[in-house]
């Protein structure tokens, strides 16, 4: 199947073009991905990034306390989202906007202090260079379609990817592994780099191309897992409108789901009407508190007048997708260490990328020593 | 078989480090990132390599 004469030349033609068609593309998120790993690190660098020391004594505020806070710094904007600080010394910061179904790309943030619930600033983080490499990575500035037209151009990387490998085992019978021929044509050196760079990486291209392709379908999971959740709250009663005007607080919703999870941390409240949840509730997404339960989500939703809590449906596989997908991409898991591996590796499928485009290039000046 | 055998070593190490990492977070950092490290040791191979190639006759 793989190795006679015509199936090679398949192969080749397929490996040829979709590499060619993505290539330009790739070479732009790998070149704006690369800021994106450190991006931490950037904004720490920058002064972006606030952490106080916390006294031994402190206890944080109430998560009303810190919405009363955002309100008065945008008193035209409402909360979206809470994100819950990670560590000790960190603050809330609260996502607002004009309304709670926007696009959120003019969204504003506010960052409360966790334990006085002082206003320490408003990131802004649609402005600025870091912003500019994001919304480049992420959608060419072009919104949903521009994700869905890259994640079109990470699947024929992939698709790059898998012909390369099956490219590979013919060209390689007559050479050690890892074999450069120094001594050739400029030509058959770059060959050479190509094939073994592009065998060593390739895991991580198959894995970062593939999870960077699911990222791009995240709006529209989000929606379809929306969906589905208002469906099933309809057909257990709970979606229906309460007779009472009366509405519960933040920080009574975060109680509810802390009694109801006491082994999970909260990390992002969203306000009923956002993407993340029905107009009806509240959605509380959790964490497991130790490392080994760390990457374990829950999320439950508590009515927005009467406080009932309901349990997240099972998630079903699209959502868990999307959220192995997300770590997987970002490398983000891993501490700096890993962030430096993730760089490196970047790197070395631009030289890849590269590499093929010369090749390409260079077709006519063939050096011998296997075709490409 | 013998095409295979470094691909397929660094293949799996590269795989059971994003996986490693994916189980938690903290102690496993620099375990994570060694496994990851294969590739990358070739890269600064592959770097010193054609620094230190002989030149052509």
């Amino acid at each position: 199947m793989f190795s006679s004469s015509l199936a090679l030349r398949r192969w080749g033609w397929l490996h040829k073009w979709s590499s060619l068609v993505c290539t330009l593309f790739m070479l732009l998120l790998c070149l704006s991905g690369l800021p994106l790993i450190f991006g931490e690190e950037i904004r720490a660098w920058r002064g972006e990034d606030v952490q106080s020391a916390v006294p031994a004594d402190a206890r944080p505020v109430s998560l009303d306390a810190v919405v009363r806070t955002a309100r008065q710094a945008y008193p035209d904007l409402v909360p979206l989202y809470l994100f819950a600080p990670e560590q000790a010394g960190e603050a809330w910061l609260v996502k607002m906007d004009t309304r709670p179904d926007t696009d959120e790309r003019a969204a504003r943030f506010a960052r409360v202090d966790a334990y006085d619930a002082r206003l320490l600033g408003a990131p802004r983080f649609d402005v600025g260079f870091m912003a500019w490499v994001y919304r480049l990575h992420v959608d060419l500035f072009a919104g949903l379609p521009g994700k869905l037209f890259l994640g079109a151009m990470g699947f024929l990387f992939v698709l790059a990817v898998v012909s390369g490998v099956v490219l590979y085992a013919p060209f390689m019978k007559r050479l050690r592994f890892a074999t450069l021929r120094t001594d050739r044509a400029t030509r058959t050196r770059w060959l050479d780099l190509h094939n073994l760079l592009g065998i060593v990486t390739l895991v991580w291209a198959l894995v970062v191309g593939g999870t960077g392709v699911i990222n791009t379908w995240a709006d529209l999971i989000l929606q379809r897992w929306q969906a589905d959740q208002l469906v099933a709250l309809r057909q257990t009663g709970s979606a229906g409108q309460s007779s009472s005007e009366a509405e519960i607080s933040p920080q009574q919703a975060l109680e509810r789901a802390s009694a109801a999870h006491p082994e999970m941390v909260v990390t992002t409240l969203a306000y009923p009407g956002t993407l993340l949840t029905t107009h009806q509730h509240y959605a509380i997404f959790m964490k497991g508190k130790n490392s080994l339960r760390a990457h374990l989500r829950q999320a439950v939703l508590v009515d927005r007048h009467t406080g009932v809590l309901t349990e997240g449906a099972g998630r079903p596989f699209y959502v868990t997708l999307l959220q192995m997908a997300q770590p997987l991409h970002f490398g983000d898991y891993g501490g700096l260490p890993l962030k430096i591996v993730w760089g490196l590796l970047d790197l070395a499928t631009l030289l890849v990328l590269g590499s093929g485009v010369y090749l390409w290039l260079a077709r006519g000046r063939q050096g011998g020593g296997g075709g490409k | 078989m013998n095409v295979w055998r470094w691909p397929v070593v660094i293949g799996v190490a590269t795989a059971a480090g994003l996986l490693l990492g994916l189980l938690g977070e903290g102690w496993e950092d620099w375990v994570v990132s060694a496994l990851l490290l294969p590739p990358v040791l070739i890269l600064v191979w592959c770097v010193f390599r054609l620094l230190n190639r002989r030149p052509r006759s």
